[in-house]
């Protein structure tokens, strides 16, 4: 691939990674975050050169259960207040969102 | 007393608390008035608090009842510590040095915060750091970066480089980071402070914003090992709250004698600078000439430990970033639909860091690149647990430097992330396996005519860390 054929397709690789995210690239940082994104990818890659035991058969982990029983809950209410006051949008004690399903 | 208030240590204090040399009222203005005159150059702190009289008054009362004969009040009693911004004290902004999360009030105390005031401790206020605790010299933080006491035209190291600018500055007694990938050891080293990262689930998580959930541990950045000793035996223990806390006994107690036996892996430090390669050498052998006893290790899969973290603490940093989402607390943008909401707000609420670390985290958990990537770099830490568990069979601690050179000038990293990533390359290991590390001061490097502090950084087995308080305090020339 041709050096603006790489770039190309790193800033869309970016751009993508940033859509999964949640997150827009304004059009001007694109190429500069592609730039910086390729670097940091390079240094990870030196893992291609590392063999390890376990290649090709991950081993299982050790598992155990870790959850504690459901114990000492909260009263109804303990921290109501202070979680609600936090809320950027509210109705009474519940949290206001937009409306996302539509019936038109 | 020939110090100045605040320049003591934890112990120094608490003695002349009990001495009647000071009051606790006395402690705290010392260190903020120090705080107040040197903040405005240093940055180490976000916010000052208000003196909370009632703790005052409560710490000053516990130490009085001692000194009558009553109940012993604990070393931490009256003493007025920085605390990193990414834990929380129920009633104050916890931000995490970010814009997402700028108005965010913590509504409970974080587990460490409720031991230290079970303890009497008094807190300051809030110590900058890199936004979300991704950086190695606070100049990610939305802030403004922190400075270096020793020479302020450069980093402090990070992430907890408020805590640790606060604490070299004496605008605190000592102060609590967290370490991620030598947040903690990193900024002690750079500032001529005792830093530790204690065995992976010595230490509750619980009220401490997460960054990467493997990896994160909270502990102290002191000016003496003593010290660091001291809030380590505070703060650590099982909780309820986390999970990921170690039962007592987990570990059972390694037996050394008076001199221990430190690991050197010399082939892995060869591109240390020079003057703080000579620094470590000449800390050796001041500890060999002690007593202790060198031995040869090597550690082959070291040479990967700083890609693997570069894969393991965005991918965690990706999932655990994910909850803000501007929907019920911290920053919240609107836009025209639900999806607009999420974008708007992530896009303000992270700076570019946290978006770098975010875009690569979900790059390497994404279904192609998942096995090459994330996968891999999980195998590859069940390899270096070996290689250092092996290792411990012939000696009691592991010794580096704990950076390759002593603080950086501000800019000098922030053009290529993967130079500042460098500065970690000793650190992170024992976020990777889970062991407890500590960096102590082992002299200094001149730069431009300044001494700059450089750390010795010492790893131990799990639940060890009395092997590194013993070998820090050998360091130092403390007796504990």
């Amino acid at each position: 691939m041709s050096e603006q054929a790489d770039t190309e397709s790193s800033i869309s690789t970016v751009e993508r990674l940033a859509a999964l995210a949640r997150i827009a690239i304004p059009s001007d940082r694109a190429e500069a975050l592609a730039a910086e994104f390729e670097s940091v990818r390079a240094y990870i890659a030196q893992l291609d050169e590392l063999t390890l035991p376990t290649d090709g058969a991950p081993a299982l982990p050790a598992l155990h259960n870790v959850l504690r029983d459901d114990a000492d809950a909260y009263a109804p209410g303990t921290w109501t207040e202070e979680i609600v006051s936090a809320f950027p949008a509210k109705a009474g004690n519940a949290l206001s969102v937009k409306k996302i399903i539509s019936h038109d | 007393m020939t110090k100045p208030l605040n320049e003591l240590t934890i112990t120094e204090a608490a003695h002349a608390l009990r001495a009647g040399e000071c009051t606790v009222r006395e402690l705290w203005d010392a260190c903020m008035a120090a705080a107040k005159e040197r903040n405005p150059e240093l940055n180490a702190y976000i916010e000052l608090f208000d003196a909370d009289e009632a703790a005052i008054a409560a710490a000053q009362e516990r130490i009085d009842a001692e000194k009558n004969g009553g109940e012993a009040a604990p070393q931490l009693c009256g003493i007025p510590l920085a605390i990193k911004d990414n834990i929380l004290i129920k009633g104050h902004i916890a931000s995490a040095a970010s814009k997402m999360l700028a108005n965010y009030e913590a509504t409970y105390d974080a587990t460490v915060i409720q031991k230290l005031k079970e303890a009497g401790a008094l807190f300051l206020g809030r110590a900058n750091m890199d936004e979300f605790a991704m950086g190695s010299s606070t100049e990610h933080s939305t802030y403004g970066p922190s400075r270096n006491p020793h020479d302020p035209s450069r980093v402090p190291g990070g992430s907890s480089g408020g805590s640790a600018s606060a604490a070299a500055a004496h605008m605190a007694i000592a102060a609590l980071g967290t370490d991620t990938g030598g947040s903690i050891r990193q900024p002690a080293a750079h500032t001529g402070l005792v830093g530790l990262k204690p065995t992976y689930g010595a230490v509750s998580r619980a009220g401490s914003i997460a960054l990467g959930s493997s990896l994160d541990q909270i502990g102290p950045l002191a000016k003496s090992v003593a010290d660091a000793k001291l809030l380590f035996d505070t703060l650590k223990g099982r909780d309820s709250y986390d999970a990921t806390t170690n039962p007592d006994g987990l570990f059972p107690p390694r037996a050394h004698g008076a001199h221990l036996r430190i690991g050197v892996p010399r082939s892995f430090i060869e591109d240390v600078d020079a003057d703080v390669k000579q620094a470590f050498e000449d800390t050796l052998a001041r500890l060999k000439h002690a007593g202790h006893t060198l031995v040869d290790i090597e550690l082959p899969t070291s040479t990967y430990a700083l890609p693997v973290y570069y894969v393991i603490m965005p991918a965690e940093a990706s999932t655990n970033l994910a909850r803000y989402d501007g929907i019920r607390y911290g920053l919240a943008k609107r836009g025209a639909t639900l999806l607009d909401d999420y974008v708007e707000t992530k896009t303000e609420g992270f700076g570019p860091e946290t978006q770098r670390r975010i875009l690569l985290g979900t790059f390497v958990l994404s279904s192609g690149y998942i096995d090459a990537y994330y996968r891999k770099a999980e195998a590859a830490r069940d390899v270096l647990r070996a290689e250092y568990a092996k290792a411990f069979e012939s000696c009691d601690v592991i010794a580096f430097p704990t950076t390759p050179s002593p603080a950086f000038a501000f800019g000098e990293k922030s053009t290529d992330p993967v130079s500042m990533y460098l500065e970690d390359i000793f650190t992170v290991t024992a976020n990777l396996t889970g062991m407890p590390a500590i960096s102590v001061p082992m002299g200094t490097a001149e730069r431009d005519g300044v001494a700059l502090p450089v750390g010795i950084h010492f790893t131990a087995p799990h639940g060890d860390e009395a092997a590194l308080f013993k070998i820090g305090a050998a360091v130092t020339g403390e007796t504990l």
